[in-house]
């Protein structure tokens, strides 16, 4: 997630850069502007070069604000291009569906469905690479994202509920929502779970 | 490093002696106590582990044994975090830590105070016979090459792979054969998290199952006509010496170390087994094996408590003569934590202190 967010930032950042730069040379109108082979400019090649110059820069300043495209999102994620995608994955969680809404503030957000249950050896697999990562330590998103696999790896060891879907914010914001279903119930799994459940979700979160 | 250590080790000296005369091993009047045998939670496969303990601790002390209920892991850790008080277990013994999960679940039940121990690393090593050239192998060529079915064209086909090139082409052409632990044994149980599923995990053709359960029946659905030979832990190492060369046995290191120079490793995963990639956790094929004691079931000093002895069990099983070289858990050929560990868990469990996650 934060490698993609990089990305795109840097890219933002170079094409406002670079739409500066050119609006600033345009602007740039000495008394006597002359090129490189001494031929005087006339008004009309001036304005010219002023409305490129203007041009450039509206054409920078509107790929800063336009997100990726969805398929680049979603290739992205199957490649596996970052650890919490993985991670995603080993938690049996699959890629559903990349929304993507382009405006000033542009959103990009996926969603994933359970695609398969987990086995102790599974689960007992997982935990370990969360250990080892709250050992690495890492920054505020790592956190974040550790606290997710968390969540849907203590939701799996519950028979009471299981969360179906997670639903993954990208940017402008990071936010996690996972949806909760209850299982049917049956003579083994009382209904007193789910509400245990919930509460050490919410104890999670906050 | 070397002075950290060696000043932990000068406090803990002092501390055990003022402890042992602050607090006699048996508590002032054992009277208080609402039961007078220690409960141990425990799967099968860490029987002997949790047997040697018990010996260990009623070799200097008279009274009730400890009683040993064998339950599977989830279990054993569902059981043992349902509350506090006489009717509940007071030692949990299994093979991976608590996690973050079950120990909310504790919390939550009222088992706030819990000493955790790590007793030792259970490691196996892919081993052959000195004349055959190591090669290295990964977790999903072993899976391929030893499983009833293989994926293959989006589905499952019986497997017929017969040389190690079959299954990899940058193996070379050696017949299969490989020799494993038995079903019950702690090995198996290690070898099957591991190696098997471990191996299968990644598998497309094994990712659109759904079920755990039919999944981990796919991944540990051995093939029986010929490659694969089981034998009880004990026997793995004769085997593979009157077996033909090329042969690999999956034993526990301390046989290997045992055989000298007559056995080799091979890497696993790109990792051979020896004591650094052990304890980092580099190498895959080893586990941590857990100690868990429920704080709040020891005698105060007074003698108040619900567990007589509890406080003893604890000592003796993170003490010198179960954790050092050459105590119980290395006589049982476990690798033992690296010594600052020890020596840290030692000091944890003569000041009670308890497990944070």
């Amino acid at each position: 997630m934060r490698g993609s967010d990089m990305d795109w930032t840097n890219k933002a950042a170079k094409a406002g850069f670079l739409a500066c730069v050119l609006l600033w040379h345009s602007l740039a109108w000495p008394n006597e502007v002359t090129d490189t082979t001494g031929v005087i400019y006339t008004v009309e090649e001036r304005a010219g070069r002023f409305w490129s110059g203007v041009k450039a820069f509206f054409t920078a300043l509107t790929q800063i604000f336009l997100p990726p495209s969805p398929t680049d999102v979603a290739r992205r994620i199957h490649a596996g291009e970052t650890l919490f995608w993985t991670l995603l994955v080993d938690a049996g969680y699959e890629l559903d569906d990349v929304q993507v809404t382009a405006s000033l503030i542009p959103k990009v957000s996926a969603s994933f469905r359970l695609a398969r249950e987990l086995s102790d050896a599974d689960r007992e697999w997982l935990q370990r690479r969360m250990d080892e990562l709250a050992r690495t330590g890492g920054g505020l998103m790592e956190g974040l994202q550790r606290s997710v696999i968390l969540m849907l790896l203590e939701a799996s060891e519950n028979g009471g509920y299981k969360i179906d879907r997670v639903h993954l914010v990208l940017s402008p914001l990071p936010e996690a929502q996972l949806s909760l279903k209850p299982l049917p119930p049956s003579q083994d799994t009382p209904q007193v779970d789910l509400s245990k459940s919930l509460s050490l979700l919410r104890y999670h979160r906050y | 490093m070397s002075m950290n250590f060696a000043r932990l080790s000068a406090i803990l000296v002092l501390l055990y002696s003022s402890l042992a005369v602050a607090t006699p091993d048996t508590p002032s009047s054992t009277a208080f106590a609402l039961r007078h045998y220690i409960r141990i939670l425990a799967p099968e496969s860490m029987h002997p582990y949790t047997e040697a303990m018990v010996q260990a601790f009623m070799g200097r002390r008279q009274g009730q044994p400890p009683v040993i209920e064998t339950r599977p892991t989830r279990a054993a850790t569902t059981l043992f975090c349902a509350g506090v008080g006489a009717a509940h277990p007071d030692v949990l013994v299994i093979p991976r830590r608590l996690s973050h999960a079950e120990y909310n679940r504790c919390i939550e039940q009222g088992v706030e105070q819990i000493a955790e121990v790590v007793f030792g690393y259970e490691v196996l090593a892919l081993a052959v016979k000195r004349e055959v050239i190591p090669f290295p192998l990964t977790a999903e060529q072993i899976y391929l090459a030893l499983a009833a079915e293989v994926p293959k064209d989006g589905g499952f086909q019986a497997n017929t792979t017969r040389t190690w090139h079959d299954v990899d082409a940058r193996l070379p052409e050696q017949e299969i054969q490989v020799v494993i632990p038995t079903r019950k044994a702690g090995a198996r149980d290690l070898f099957n998290n591991e190696v098997l599923e471990a191996g299968c995990r990644g598998l497309s053709e094994i990712r659109k199952i759904y079920s755990a359960t039919e999944r981990t029946a796919k991944c540990l659905g051995l093939r029986s006509d010929g490659p694969l030979v089981e034998r009880p832990p004990y026997a793995l190492q004769s085997h593979l010496f009157q077996a033909p060369a090329g042969t690999i046995g999956v034993m526990p290191l301390h046989q290997v170390e045992m055989a000298g120079r007559s056995l080799l490793t091979l890497p696993f995963e790109g990792v051979l087994p020896t004591r650094p990639s052990i304890e980092t956790g580099s190498y895959p094929l080893s586990r941590r094996l857990y100690l868990y004691v429920k704080l709040g079931h020891i005698q105060e000093r007074k003698g108040y408590g619900v567990t007589e002895g509890l406080r003893e069990f604890l000592r003796e099983a993170s003490g010198e003569q179960a954790l050092e070289p050459g105590g119980i858990f290395d006589r049982l050929g476990l690798i033992l934590p690296p010594p600052a560990e020890r020596v840290r868990q030692r000091l944890d469990g003569l000041l009670l202190r308890p497990m944070v996650r």
